[in-house]
């Protein structure tokens, strides 16, 4: 599987950048491709990172990255760090058989896994301090949970 | 020979597919009475994008002597909607306004597992989470369970916290 190699991840979102057209192109702001590629060497497969979600009925779970498989990726700073345990990266099986958790959304929006995984890449790009002035009423951020990918994600 | 016999094939999977379509679309909403014993922690923690679905096991009101009947619970809540944090905060019985859905009936597995890679090894994470007071529930992994669903707010608490 292709999305276990960050290397792989980070070509697919470039890929993205580079053909984007139209609102994509908007919403990823003028060149678009230059920052990318000034931030894709601090771009990492790294668990260590100390997050906060909360979950279905409101209670918290702190841990490592690592603990936390649905958050696929957070920034600190201008470092993006890939969990190598997010749903995006990996393959599983249930009942032996193949099966993602992720299965239903990749369906709804007509994507891969692969194409899911660079969106999840992507989200973190544009939400990269240096982005800030292309979201409206987001100022500075220094670390962002990537649980949701926004919109776009959904502009594939 | 071997296109008449994949023609058939074919002709079956979409009648059995049309059948579980007719059959769902003429399911009307029904009330259940049971107790929510463990929500699906996979499903809990995926995003919502439009409308999405988490997943309840209801244990079905049943008599003493009766082997106890368990159901998968669908709930549909749209993007930006919280979950009722009440259905899972501990065990109670409720009554739920639910529609039986035949076409989503499968087995229930306690795992999900993740394949090891050049990053991370081989992972097991427990598909469902027992709620405060469920603890000692007997979800039976591995058989078919019926399965329903329910629109958010369709519910009402039988018991007293």
């Amino acid at each position: 599987m292709s999305t276990e190699n960050p290397q792989t991840v980070i070509n697919d979102a470039r890929n993205v950048i580079q053909n984007a057209s139209g609102d994509c192109a908007k919403l990823l702001g003028p060149d678009a491709l230059s920052r990318f590629d000034a931030i894709a060497g601090n771009i990492q497969f790294n668990g260590d990172m100390l997050v906060h979600v909360e979950g279905l009925g409101g209670g918290a779970q702190e841990g490592k990255l690592s603990d936390v498989p649905a958050t696929d990726a957070v920034t600190v700073g201008n470092q993006i760090y890939l969990n190598p345990q997010g749903w995006s990266f990996n393959t599983y099986t249930r009942g032996g058989q193949a099966y993602h958790p992720l299965q239903s959304t990749f369906q709804k929006f007509g994507v891969t896994q692969g194409q899911y995984a660079a969106a999840v890449l992507l989200h973190e790009f544009y939400i990269q301090p240096e982005n800030s002035s292309l979201i409206p009423g987001w100022g500075w951020m220094g670390r962002s949970i990537a649980k949701r990918a926004g919109s776009i994600k959904r502009r594939f | 020979m071997m296109l008449k016999k994949v023609l058939v094939n074919l002709f079956v999977v979409a009648l059995v597919a049309f059948y579980g379509y007719v059959q769902d679309k003429s399911q009307k909403a029904e009330w259940l009475s049971g107790v929510v014993v463990a929500y699906d922690a996979i499903k809990a923690d995926t995003p919502c994008y439009g409308e999405c679905e988490r997943s309840l096991i209801v244990r079905l009101e049943a008599g003493k002597e009766e082997k106890p009947q368990y159901i998968r619970l669908d709930v549909r809540i749209q993007e930006g909607q919280d979950f009722p944090p009440e259905l899972i905060a501990h065990k109670r019985q409720w009554r739920l306004r639910v529609t039986r859905t035949t076409s989503l009936d499968e087995p229930i597995y306690d795992y999900v597992v993740k394949n090891a890679t050049a990053y991370s090894k081989e992972t097991r994470y427990p598909i469902w989470k027992l709620i405060p007071g469920a603890e000692g529930e007997n979800i039976p992994f591995g058989e078919e369970i019926p399965s329903y669903t329910m629109t958010k707010n369709a519910f009402k608490a039988l018991s007293k916290q």
